[in-house]
């Protein structure tokens, strides 16, 4: 069974591969059985023979043989037919006859015809004679004598000689057949062939095909080649393109700039500003972030960052130009990320403060008070300055701020005088009462006094406890620490204005994480601090414990304070490696 | 009751953020301001005589602290009674400020 699937396949494959063959020599097949029906039709030596055209139309070749004779010799048909065209070409007069099988012959360049068309010839019948004269193709007289298979030139030898089908075979793939295998294919001498028993409109439509697949590939591989040239020419183009861009603009650009970047980072000025705008950015990173967590207000951030920017900055220039040499680029940033810390905390606490605490400093008509000691503080180191300018030509900072706090103090109390006087207030209501009493003199004075410093203190003392309470009441501890950290900086400032010690930004940055640090020990213990966490022992809740228990705080926040503070001083100078101490 | 009085818990006409609003528009006015003044008072002491950086300095943060005043004044003292806001505008706010002045040139050697 399998021997036989394989001689099926291996006459498949002899069909197809001789279907191509067959397009392309039909003649040289037919030839094969028409061999020994022909004849010469005269004898004479060939003097050129056949050569397969190039062109559609014949030409690059010879079709058919020059036959050398004398002029006037007959020529004979060669084989059996039937003319089927008599005429005259540009050549000479020609004759042509054809045969069974497709086969057709010409005569050409006669002289004198004996047949008509429709004429029946048998094989060696006299046609006519030779001219010899007009076709140029051999310079001796000649006939010329064409052979065609199906329409297609072949060389006339063919039809005399036959053509051997054994180099059709040579095509085959041979295989070794069993023995008592029966084959598939038909032999060539009996069987004319698969070709020759193909219709001939069948063979047309299969040329025609297989030129228009053959035409169809070749159009496709020539665009494919074409399209795969022009992209790689376009790739190639773009390449360049590229390449020259880069080389010529990009790079350059690139390198310039860096050399500008270079260059203007040797400035230390430049650092500087690179410093303060990287410090403001984490200041305003930080704002946000307690916006977002701590729910200070959407105002007073945007003022705190701002604010908290604006320091950043102006601490990198004020390095950058109090330090020409030995600029550090670490140092400046540190330096201007604390001055912004400090001014955004600073701002933060006292805006979450105000905020908080707005409606009671409203009651107590503290806002007013801070509006009117602001103005006159400001008013009062204005002049001095102005003043101190033009009369000596130089301007103190210590006078200025000692001129501020004096005016700001001298304004709060006017302010507080002013508007007590007129809207009766407490103060007011006490001195009334006092003269309405009629307890004049120094003794109705004294009362008085001591009746306003024991209401200041309730009042101080309430003010306290109302910022405790609130700040944790509503969760904001966050502000109550930046208060604290700013009162202790605050106070550190003002002892060195008293001390005539300069206020350096470690003892600033040490006195308010020192009061942040008090402040969450303040804080702890059910916001009690020190007091709460002694109260946990039964000793210190009544009697002389409880006597002890205020001594023993007091101490505690003494030891605790001073060695955060000195703790603090010694890293931040050591951070910002500043000499000398506050 | 006169306008003088808007800070005065008694008065239900204010309350306490829009005041609160008026004390950080006046630090941000009279902060800056006194600063400026004082860093071109300084530019012109160093450059020994009056620089136009200095000048305009100077000049840029007085204005400041005078319109941190005008604010003030326009806020809680103008009103009917203008001569006497004007006069309680200055008692509040020129008097403490010529206090401090003598103050410091009494007090303070420098």
């Amino acid at each position: 069974m399998l021997h036989r699937h394989r001689a099926l396949a291996a006459t498949l494959l002899l069909a197809i591969a001789l279907l191509p063959l067959a397009l392309a020599v039909p003649a040289e097949h037919a030839g094969a059985h028409a061999a020994g029906h022909y004849e010469w039709p005269l004898e004479g030596r060939v003097t050129r023979g056949f050569t397969k055209p190039t062109g559609p139309y014949g030409e690059g070749g010879h079709q058919g043989l020059d036959i050398a004779c004398a002029s006037g010799a007959a020529v004979r048909s060669a084989g059996d037919g039937t003319v089927d065209w008599v005429g005259e070409v540009p050549r000479g007069r020609c004759v042509s006859i054809s045969h069974p099988g497709g086969v057709r012959t010409v005569y050409l360049d006669l002289d004198r015809i004996d047949v008509c068309r429709g004429t029946r010839v048998a094989a060696g019948q006299t046609i006519g004679t030779v001219l010899g004269g007009r076709d140029v193709s051999s310079p001796e007289p000649h006939l010329h004598f064409d052979a065609y298979m199906n329409g297609v030139p072949v060389d006339p030898h063919v039809l005399f000689e036959g053509l051997s089908t054994d180099s059709f075979i040579r095509l085959i793939p041979v295989t070794a057949e069993p023995p008592g295998a029966v084959s598939a294919s038909p032999s060539s001498k009996d069987d004319p062939g698969l070709w020759a028993r193909v219709p001939r409109g069948v063979k047309a439509l299969a040329s025609g095909a297989v030129d228009s697949l053959k035409g169809a590939l070749r159009l496709l591989a020539a665009g494919g080649i074409g399209f795969g040239r022009g992209a790689a020419h376009n790739a190639r183009w773009v390449a360049r393109q590229a390449t020259a861009l880069w080389s010529g603009s990009i790079c350059p650009s690139m390198r310039a700039t860096g050399r500008f970047f270079a260059g203007a980072w040797r400035n230390r000025f430049v650092k500087a500003v690179v410093a303060g705008l990287a410090a403001a950015l984490a200041i305003v990173i930080l704002v946000a972030l307690a916006v977002v967590a701590l729910g200070v207000s959407l105002l007073v951030g945007a003022i705190a960052a701002v604010l908290g920017a604006v320091a950043c900055l102006v601490a990198a220039i004020v390095y950058a130009v109090c330090h020409p040499n030995g600029f550090g680029f670490a140092t400046c940033f540190l330096r201007s990320l604390c001055a912004g810390g400090l001014a955004a905390g600073l701002v933060m606490s006292g805006g979450s403060l105000t905020t908080a605490f707005g409606a009671g400093w409203y009651e107590l008509g503290i806002l007013g008070t801070l509006k009117g000691a602001l103005l006159s503080g400001c008013y009062s180191a204005l002049f001095e300055a102005g003043t101190s300018y033009l009369f000596t030509g130089a301007v103190h900072l210590q006078k200025i701020l000692v001129a501020f706090c004096v005016g700001a103090f001298s304004g709060a109390v006017a302010r507080t005088l002013l508007k007590g006087i007129r809207s009766s207030t407490r103060l007011v209501e006490i001195l009334s009462f006092c003269v309405g009493e009629g307890q004049a003199g120094l003794a109705g004075a004294g009362q008085t006094l001591a009746v306003l410093f024991d209401d200041s203190a309730v009042l101080m003392r309430g003010f306290i406890v109302t910022v405790r309470a609130t700040a944790v009441r509503l969760g904001v501890k966050a502000a109550y620490l930046c208060f604290s950290g700013t009162l202790g900086a605050g106070i550190n400032a003002v002892v060195c204005l008293a001390t005539r010690k300069p206020i350096t930004v470690s003892g600033m940055l040490a006195a308010f994480c020192t009061g942040a640090v008090m402040g969450v020990v303040a804080l702890s213990f059910d916001v009690r601090g020190i007091g709460g966490m002694l109260e946990r022992l039964s000793f210190f809740r009544e009697g002389v414990g409880e006597r002890l228990k205020s001594i023993a705080a007091t101490l505690i926040n003494k030891s605790l304070h001073k060695a955060v503070s000195n703790g603090f001083k010694g890293t931040f100078k050591k951070l910002f490696k500043e000499e000398g101490s506050e | 009751m006169t306008r003088l009085n808007r800070s005065d818990g008694a008065t239900p006409t204010r309350d306490a953020r829009s005041e609160a609003k008026q004390l950080f528009v006046m630090i941000a006015m009279g902060g800056p301001g006194l600063a400026i003044w004082v860093w071109g008072l300084k530019q012109m002491q160093w450059a020994g005589h009056a620089t136009v950086p200095g000048v305009l300095c100077a000049l840029l943060g007085g204005l400041l602290v005078l319109a941190c005043g005008c604010y003030h004044y326009l806020k809680d003292y103008s009103g009917p009674g203008k001569a006497r806001g004007i006069v309680a505008f200055l008692l509040v706010t020129v008097v403490p400020a010529t206090l401090g002045v003598l103050f410091v040139r009494l007090f303070v050697r420098g």
